[in-house]
C-alpha cells in the first residue's frame, strides 16, 4: 500500500469516524455536520461526521426556498483552489472504493471506447442534476429535491442506503421504486468499477467536474515543466484515468506519470514554491 | 501560494462570510444531521 492509498484510507476513516452509527443505525448529529468534507461522502452514512458538499449544495439551493448556497460555494471554491482534483485522487472515500474494486480479478478495459465524448457527459450530469432539476422541482412543487443524490449517486446508496436498510426495519418498509432504481444504478457502477478504472469519477461525478475547473491553478496537484517536456506521450500511456495532458481537468494527481516521465518533466506542485522557480531549480 | 490565485481565495472567503451571515451552516446541518430519505433514494 503506497502513501496515496494510506491517505485515502485515513480520510475515509476520518470522514466516517462515528463508529457507533454503524452499530445502531443512527446517524451522527454533532455540529461538525454543518461543515462540508472535501470528498464525496454521503452525510446520511451512519458514520459520517461531516456533510457531503454535493448534497449540501442541492439542499441549500432548493430546500424550503430558492437561494444561492454561498456557504457551500465558498467551501468548495476554497477546496478547489487549494487542491483541485488532488482531492479526488487522495481524499475521496468513493474514489478509494472504486480503486479497490478495480483491483479485483476480472476483465479490464484499459482504454474506454468513446472516452473523449464520455468525459463531457459528467458536465451535463452536473448542470442538469445538480442545478436545473433541483430548481425545477422547487418551481413546480414548491419543494426542491436533491436530484443527483435521489436519482444517481451510487455513493449514497452504498454508504447510506445499504447500512441503514440493513439496520433499520422501518426504513426498509419505506423503500419504493426509487430505491429499486438506485440499487440498479449502484449495481451497474459496481460492475463497471471492476472493469474500468474509476468510472464514476471519470464520467459522472459533478464534484470532480467542479474540482477539475481549478486543477491547473490549485495549490496541490500535478504540473508539467513545459521546457523539459518532449511530448513523448509516456504520461498519457500510463495514466489510469486516460488524462490527455498531465494535470488537466481529468487528472486526479495519482502521480503515476511523475514516476514514469523519462525527462522528469512532471512533478507535484510545491505549495511553498512557485512552479516557475521549481522548473528552473530542477534543471 | 500563487499570487495570481489571490482573488479566488478572496472570493471564496467572501462567499463563506456571506453564507455564515445568512446562517447557511445551520441549513446544511439540518439536512445532514437527519437521515435524508430523499437523498439516499428511499421512499
Amino acid at each position: 500500500m503506497d502513501k496515496r492509498h494510506v491517505i485515502q484510507l485515513l480520510s475515509a476513516v476520518i470522514y466516517n469516524a462515528h463508529v457507533p452509527g454503524f452499530l445502531n443505525g443512527r446517524i451522527f448529529q454533532g455540529e461538525s455536520k454543518a461543515a462540508c468534507v472535501p470528498g464525496l461522502n454521503c452525510y446520511s452514512c451512519p458514520g459520517a461526521i461531516g456533510a457531503c458538499p454535493l448534497g449540501a449544495f442541492q439542499s441549500v439551493l432548493s430546500g424550503t426556498a430558492l437561494r444561492i448556497p454561498f456557504y457551500v460555494l465558498g467551501t468548495v471554491l476554497l477546496f478547489g483552489i487549494l487542491a483541485g482534483r488532488f482531492i479526488c485522487g487522495w481524499l475521496c472515500p468513493f474514489g478509494l472504493i472504486q480503486e479497490a474494486l478495480y483491483r479485483l480479478p476480472g476483465p479490464k478495459l484499459r482504454h474506454v471506447p468513446g472516452t473523449g465524448i464520455l468525459r463531457y457527459f459528467r458536465y451535463g450530469i452536473a448542470v442538469v442534476f445538480v442545478l436545473i432539476l433541483p430548481v425545477a422541482a422547487y418551481l413546480i412543487s414548491g419543494i426542491g429535491e436533491p436530484a443527483f443524490c435521489k436519482y444517481i449517486c451510487p455513493a449514497g446508496t452504498l454508504e447510506a442506503s445499504v447500512p441503514l436498510l440493513l439496520m433499520n426495519q422501518s426504513l426498509a418498509a419505506a423503500a419504493g421504486w426509487i430505491t429499486v432504481w438506485k440499487f440498479f444504478v449502484l449495481a451497474f457502477f459496481l460492475v463497471l468499477m471492476i472493469c474500468i478504472y474509476r468510472p464514476f469519477c471519470r464520467f459522472v461525478c459533478p464534484l470532480g467536474v467542479w474540482y477539475g475547473l481549478w486543477n491547473r491553478r490549485a495549490m496541490l496537484g500535478i504540473a508539467v515543466a513545459e521546457k523539459r517536456c518532449t511530448h513523448c506521450g509516456t504520461c498519457h500511456a500510463v495514466c489510469p484515468a486516460e488524462a490527455v495532458i498531465a494535470g488537466n481537468a481529468e487528472c486526479i494527481s495519482c502521480g503515476r506519470c511523475v514516476e514514469s516521465c523519462p525527462e522528469k518533466a512532471i512533478y507535484f506542485r510545491n505549495p511553498l514554491c512557485d512552479p516557475e522557480q521549481l522548473e528552473v531549480k530542477s534543471k | 501560494m500563487q499570487r495570481k490565485n489571490i482573488w479566488i481565495y478572496i472570493t471564496a472567503v467572501v462567499l463563506l462570510a456571506i453564507g455564515l451571515y445568512r446562517h447557511e451552516p445551520a441549513a446544511v446541518w439540518q439536512r445532514a444531521a437527519t437521515i435524508c430519505l430523499e437523498c439516499i433514494g428511499i421512499g
